[in-house]
């Protein structure tokens, strides 16, 4: 009788515990290309993040007396913080364009058709739950940049009335707004995340992988666990670039931040928000990002046309794209131009 | 054959998708509207005056209002000139070495920020509130030291490894 090599022994051990092999399960050949991939190599770079940040954790303090400070001290004492930090901070934009990049493969190919409209809208949270903790995220570094985006949330709550009543200074006068968004950051949007990814995941699972939009040959047999796999391979390319960013182009930090002046702009998902404020004030920031939301919840009621070929939704596509070209256009238009005040801060 | 690999890729248990129908203008429309309702709604003031605080008397807070103003990219230096001003007409001037503002003010006015930023920082210096380290940016660069070049190593590592696995996988 021969015996069977170790690795071999470990997999049979750990199946017999953990029942891996219903990981196995048949999927299509194309759901291990990238633009398949997308989703999973989003949630690693989730997986990053939360491992990052529990250790940036560790020396923040969410005060805005002592903030600024200490991530100066996590920059200037901290053994591998500054490349610990700058993980962290380039694998939150990284992770941001898989995000836009899988919900553009996503719209494209159809796949938030019935019976995945449901998971569409889930996704949708997501990409609300991933700018979330980018705002919260960009608002904890507490520089200028910083005080700026808590001013715009503080005016945006005010002009909410009732509705902004969480987000306002006033929900807990004794509590620092930054407080209770680096709270938010660390506990309230994880949570979200976790419940909506494994909203996503499962009905990704009930409802297999969504067809191409146009006819192709299978191709050769694939599993899951090889989807994993793969997705786990492109993992580690987004840490070793999130590694070369964070060594060649380490992120700073600004002075510690004074109100009652707006100056800066914000980082480059909220510059098509910025680009309708310079329009039409606050309320066009707010009624803008609003409608945004609306426009891509309803895109599994706007789009019923039968079959899901490319040829057959033809004029969705074409919405699809003018709708994202007006989108870059307000970004490129906000990155272009000067800062601008709209609060009139004093 | 397992689902996912049919055209429908439907799961067990999940019903067909409803038939074909036309469709429905009235939905299409609504959906559209929302958006453009939420637009038009947006149109009110090009800006939104929210403010009910007043112009901060005391010159500390000017000047660090107008270090703000230097430190942005790009300096927006009309802004920082404003409090700069006002820092200098200033009725509360504690904790601040007016002197240099003064001497700030010139350095803004021969439109060299960088000077202009040097003389308030060490005019804020003299604050016992302020801390003057807080007031510096604190911008790291690559410097090529051996620590650096070890990350750049494994940053490449990780890269290479990440490719022999999707090629294998």
């Amino acid at each position: 009788m021969t015996r069977r090599s170790w690795p071999k022994r470990l997999w049979a051990a750990l199946d017999a515990r953990l029942a891996l092999h219903n990981f196995l399960y048949e999927v299509p050949a194309y759901a291990n290309t990238l633009p398949y991939l997308l989703g999973a190599l989003a949630l690693m770079g989730l997986l990053l993040l939360v491992g990052t940040g529990v250790l940036l954790g560790q020396f923040y303090v969410p005060d805005p007396g002592a903030a600024n400070a200490s991530v100066r001290a996590l920059m200037t004492a901290v053994p591998a913080g500054p490349v610990l930090r700058g993980i962290h901070a380039w694998a939150a934009d990284l992770t941001l364009v898989v995000v836009i990049l899988h919900m553009l493969r996503v719209f494209v190919t159809g796949s938030y058709r019935f019976p995945r409209d449901a998971n569409w809208t889930v996704g949708v949270a997501l990409l609300a739950t991933v700018l979330a903790f980018y705002f919260t995220g960009t608002v904890m570094r507490w520089d200028q940049e910083s005080i700026e985006a808590l001013e715009h949330n503080v005016e945006v709550a005010r002009l909410l009335g009732a509705a902004g009543g969480w987000f306002s200074p006033a929900f807990a006068a004794h509590v620092p707004l930054l407080t209770r968004l680096s709270m938010a950051h660390v506990s309230l949007l994880p949570l979200a995340l976790f419940i909506l990814v494994t909203a996503h995941v499962y009905l990704v699972r009930q409802h297999g992988i969504s067809p191409l939009p146009f006819p192709a040959a299978p191709g050769p047999r694939r599993t899951f666990g090889q989807h994993l796999l793969k997705a786990a391979g492109y993992g580690v390319i987004l840490l070793g670039v999130s590694v070369l960013l964070a060594t060649l182009l380490p992120p700073g930090e600004g002075p510690a931040p004074v109100a009652g002046v707006e100056v800066t702009k914000p980082p480059w998902p909220f510059l098509p928000a910025y680009g309708l404020e310079n329009w039409f004030g606050l309320p066009g920031l707010l009624w803008g990002t609003v409608a945004l939301f609306a426009l891509l919840l309803s895109v599994p009621l706007l789009d019923r046309t039968p079959g899901g070929e490319w040829s057959a939704r033809r004029r969705v596509l074409v919405l699809g794209m003018c709708a994202l070209g007006v989108l870059v256009g307000f970004g490129v238009y906000a990155w272009v131009s000067h800062p601008l005040p709209h609060l009139h801060l004093h | 054959m397992g689902w996912g690999q049919d055209g429908s890729s439907r799961g067990p248990g999940i019903p067909p998708a409803p038939g074909p129908r036309r469709p429905s203008w009235r939905r299409c429309l609504a959906a559209a509207a929302l958006p453009l309702l939420l637009a038009v709604l947006a149109s009110p003031p090009a800006t939104a005056d929210t403010s009910d605080g007043e112009e901060p008397a005391d010159a500390a807070t000017l000047v660090r209002q107008a270090l703000a103003a230097l430190d942005a990219a790009p300096p927006n230096l009309d802004v920082a000139s404003d409090k700069l001003q006002d820092a200098l007409s200033a009725s509360d001037t504690r904790g601040v070495d007016m002197a240099r503002v003064r001497e700030a003010a010139q350095a803004l006015s021969l439109h060299d920020p960088s000077t202009t930023a040097h003389l308030l920082i060490a005019a804020l210096g003299a604050s016992s509130r302020d801390d003057a380290r807080l007031l510096v940016p604190l911008r790291p660069r690559f410097r090529g030291t051996r620590g650096e070049e070890m990350l750049l190593v494994a940053g490449t590592l990780l890269v290479a490894l990440g490719v022999l696995i999707v090629l294998r996988a």
